[in-house]
């Protein structure tokens, strides 16, 4: 392109030597490629911003290409180019319904500074939805009509993407989200339960988030997820699949029936690996059998969290080799403390990243986040700036679903998809100024 | 051993012929180091003709590979200090750089360039980076435009 323009010029008369720069050639002609190498140098939040300045630039930093690039740079060159957030929700009733509010908070602006409050970030919702995942910078939220019919709907917070599945009718069981790379897809996994003509049929359902795409129904379905994720139907403890995502292998994992049980995005079929051979009373009510137990990635392993059965100390374990069941390490047995130790099923500690300097965070329902020091033990409680959040408790009242979940800003939204949600699902509240700023 | 330093001969848009020692060009642009590599250069008559770098250009070119061939031993500090005066440039010469080092394929001196547009945008108002770029025309519907300005106020 380049030589071509050059060509044209060296014809014309080689004797304008300045030409070249005297001319309109400014900054406005860098090419794209060029100006995409500029622009991959941006972190997420502040490229969401970048795509106002024009059409051209909003294409550019919304293409695949980019999104993608920009998401391995910041995964494996560059962590300042995204930012750490937990996503949770949290309800209240408004007027008899049911109504969520999404919360996003840094993960370092915790870590950095516990006793300086952290701002949260808040949306309200028009209704509640669950969190059931997130992956790549994208939140899966399921909307749930009395159990008798769900929706769901994929979320980019950095870019205020949205997309909304079709819905499928039946009670959701187990479910999951996840990234499948074999074909650069974003699929949930769901197991239904619909009222037959003279009794209940389980049935499997992938919903690959596509422009056309429907519920598919896969013939498999193991027995264990035929029921309910723990025994205690009111409590849905553990049906949300942790999604483990590596070069070799997408995966859902579920701990059910004493086991890990995973489903393979990429294959859709099941398998199963056993549990760390430890302390844990498989006999004991209140353990696998009512879900006192949470998985999590923690450091690109598979990691299972639980109570112990007489000290209930939270104990966490690290799959180092994923799907050996050899490679189960303890990482950290988090002391008792009054706050967030109880033997209680819906309350099951869940950690979330680990820093670093080892510093493990976790999420507690019913009461907040928890800073662990696996070097010294020491616990902090970090300060929370929850004024947005208004007339919803902060953390409590969840119970069921994942509460909380770990992403990073990103700009992705998956392949040629474009925003399907023609009303606001989400609406940002804006935090109140302190008098002080006003 | 106590051979003459080879050279190569550029050429410029102004048909302007630069001598500069072999290693310098092979070791920062990736197009000279394959033309040795192939031997489509004869060190008896070729000159690399340069069509689209002036000799202005060309010049500063030159004096950053040679730069950093001769202080690659340099602490960083003083390195960052020699590349800063360097690029202190208006925006026409940043592009002329720019597109000389994107021909001559020189991946350090690229990053310094990526990196000082970067800066020229970061911090600015909406306004200021379609000056810098001269943006006349950016596209939006007005309702567009409006929704933007909702979304990132502080932007504006």
């Amino acid at each position: 392109m380049l030589t071509d323009h050059n060509d044209a010029e060296t014809k014309a008369g080689t004797e304008l030597v300045s030409c070249p720069t005297a001319r309109t050639r400014k900054l406005a002609d860098v090419s794209d490629e060029n100006m995409m190498e500029i622009l991959l140098r941006f972190p997420a939040r502040t490229l969401a911003s970048l795509r106002s300045v024009c059409t051209s630039w909003r294409n550019l930093i919304s293409s695949p290409p980019f999104t993608c690039n920009h998401l391995r740079r910041s995964c494996l060159l560059d962590p300042t180019l995204t930012t750490l957030r937990i996503a949770y929700c949290t309800w209240a009733y408004r007027n008899d319904v049911r109504c969520g509010t999404i919360g996003l908070l840094s993960v370092h602006s915790i870590l950095d500074n516990p006793s300086e409050p952290t701002q949260v970030d808040c949306f309200r919702e028009q209704r509640y939805y669950g969190i059931i995942g997130s992956c790549n910078g994208l939140l899966c939220l399921v909307d749930e009509h009395a159990y008798k019919y769900m929706h769901a709907i994929l979320w980019n917070p950095c870019t205020g993407f949205t997309f909304e599945s079709p819905e499928i009718s039946g009670e959701v069981r187990f479910c999951g989200f996840g990234y499948d790379y074999l074909s650069d897809s974003y699929k949930i996994f769901a197991t239904i339960r619909t009222e037959g003509p003279s009794n209940f049929e389980f049935s499997t359902r992938i919903y690959t988030f596509g422009p056309t795409s429907s519920w598919r129904k896969i013939d498999d379905i193991p027995v264990a997820l035929f029921g309910v994720p723990s025994d205690n139907p009111s409590w849905d403890v553990n049906r949300e699949g942790e999604f483990f995502g590596s070069s070799r292998l997408c995966t859902l994992n579920w701990c059910v029936n004493y086991v890990v049980l995973y489903f393979d995005l990429g294959k859709e079929t099941y398998g199963h690996f056993s549990l760390p051979d430890s302390e844990i009373d498989l006999d004991h009510p209140y353990y696998f059998s009512r879900g006192c137990t949470h998985l999590c990635v923690l450091r690109n392993c598979l990691s299972l969290c639980y109570g112990h059965k007489s000290t209930y100390e939270w104990i966490v374990w690290q799959m180092k080799e994923y799907g050996d069941a050899q490679s189960w390490t303890k990482l950290a047995v988090i002391p008792v403390y009054e706050k967030f130790t109880y033997p209680d099923p819906c309350r099951c500690f869940q950690p979330l990243y680990i820093s670093e300097s080892d510093v493990l965070l976790a999420f507690c329902p019913f009461f907040g986040i928890v800073l662990c020091n696996l070097n010294d033990g020491s616990v902090d409680f970090p300060e929370i700036d929850n004024s947005g959040m208004g007339n919803h408790p902060a953390f409590s009242q969840c119970v069921g679903y994942r509460m909380a979940c770990i992403y990073h800003d990103s700009l992705v939204s998956p392949n040629g998809l474009q925003s399907n949600s023609s009303k606001m699902l989400l609406r940002f509240i804006k935090p109140k100024l302190k008098p002080i700023d006003s | 051993m106590g051979s003459p330093v080879k050279k190569i001969m550029l050429c410029s848009s102004e048909k302007e012929i630069f001598s500069v020692e072999e290693q310098v060009m092979v070791q920062h642009s990736v197009i000279i180091n394959n033309m040795i590599e192939d031997g489509s250069y004869n060190h008896e008559e070729s000159k690399i003709p340069l069509d689209c770098v002036d000799s202005k250009t060309l010049k500063k070119v030159i004096d950053y590979c040679t730069h950093h061939t001769h202080h690659h031993n340099d602490n960083q500090e003083d390195l960052e200090a020699w590349d800063a005066q360097f690029l202190n440039v208006d925006s026409n010469g940043l592009y002329d750089l720019l597109m000389a080092a994107n021909y001559l394929e020189i991946r350090n001196l690229l990053d310094l360039i990526y990196g000082t547009i970067k800066n020229m945008i970061k911090g600015k108002k909406i306004d200021e980076i379609r000056r810098i770029f001269n943006i006349k025309d950016h596209g939006f519907t007005p309702e567009e435009e409006e929704q933007n300005r909702k979304e990132y106020p502080h932007f504006y």
